[in-house]
């Protein structure tokens, strides 16, 4: 996720998109359906809805593309976009779920033998307890910490500085660290 | 890190490694659902630039006429003055009316005054008689 040289860069190839290139659409979903995906699935857990919207992200930035601002940087905008379609289709999904299946939650799953029961459950409680943290701490927990981006890349995506997406993540571990003690494998003296 | 590595366990499923060819195949579905809108941008850019030449047809020629007529003015203000024609240099002036050898058609041209002979040979003999009675010598 680079901005490469100046005819590469993100916002050399936004603006030729502007003009219907169709070779430059490809060259920025290329480098930016990774990130992309994993801003998506910090909102959602569904690996297919995870497609879904990252697919209707680059459709609906392609949609708005006369209105990008070739002189500001694309990933924050890019990113505002995926955030968006992620939470409409989240809130979309949340009300369909409540009418259909009321009550059931993430951690109901099939029987399982007692450890595997217990890792599912913990990660279970894991993945609600990262779904309740402030929606810029998830997002910069969940694109370091699960999907291997570094601070730059991620600050960079969210239009953030580097030392804000440290601190974020900081305080994302250590909510975490106190929502799960007494968790298995989890001690309240490890912490950092 | 040591929480992190703690809880790498029961984390959620990270999304795909960066060269997992599990992205072209998503790319190319992005690119297929894409592929209506960028054919619709593609024709209106180029509708757009076909206006324009169009535009451009109907006002090139009073463009060009405008133009032209500005060069034009342009240069009628810009250009250095003329020198006066057969004007003689000024030391020329006296070796011209000694050379003329008391030719008045010579003596006036070379005051830059084209003259007729007989007019020139009268106005300089008026000319003595006039000088004549005021220096107060007879002749």
């Amino acid at each position: 996720m680079t901005g490469g040289d100046e005819e590469s860069s993100d916002e050399a190839l936004a603006q030729r998109v502007q003009e219907g290139d169709a070779e430059a659409l490809e060259r920025l979903v290329r480098r930016y359906v990774r990130p992309v995906s994993a801003v998506v699935a910090s909102f959602l857990s569904d690996p297919d809805a995870i497609e879904d919207v990252a697919q209707d992200t680059f459709v609906r930035a392609l949609g708005a593309i006369d209105r990008y601002d070739t002189g500001r940087p694309f990933a924050p905008w890019l990113y505002q976009i995926a955030r968006n379609v992620a939470r409409n289709h989240r809130a979309a999904a949340s009300v369909r779920h409540s009418e259909a299946l009321p009550g059931e939650g993430p951690a109901s799953s099939a029987p399982t033998p007692d450890v595997d029961a217990e890792r599912s459950e913990l990660r279970a409680r894991l993945e609600e307890e990262i779904r309740k943290l402030p929606e810029q701490r998830r997002t910069a927990f969940r694109l370091t910490d699960v999907d291997g981006m570094t601070a730059e890349e991620v600050a960079r995506l969210m239009g953030l500085s580097a030392g804000t997406v440290r601190s974020h993540v900081h305080h994302a571990r250590r909510q975490l660290r106190e929502a799960l003690t007494g968790h298995a494998g989890i001690s309240k003296d490890n912490g950092g | 890190m040591n929480d992190v590595h703690e809880l790498g366990e029961w984390l959620p499923d990270p999304v795909p490694p960066e060269d997992d060819p599990e992205w072209d195949r998503r790319v190319a579905r992005i690119l297929a659902a894409a592929e209506p809108e960028l054919t619709r941008m593609a024709g209106r850019s180029a509708t757009a630039t076909e206006a324009w030449l169009s535009e451009m047809g109907g006002w090139w020629r009073p463009v060009a006429a405008l133009a032209a007529a500005a060069v034009a003015f342009l240069l009628l203000v810009t250009e250095a003055p003329r020198p006066v024609p057969n004007a003689p240099e000024p030391d020329a002036m006296a070796l011209t009316i000694l050379a003329s050898d008391g030719d008045p058609t010579a003596i006036w041209a070379a005051l830059g005054v084209p003259a007729d002979p007989v007019l020139a040979l009268l106005t300089l003999e008026d000319h003595s008689t006039f000088v004549a009675p005021l220096e107060g010598a007879p002749r």
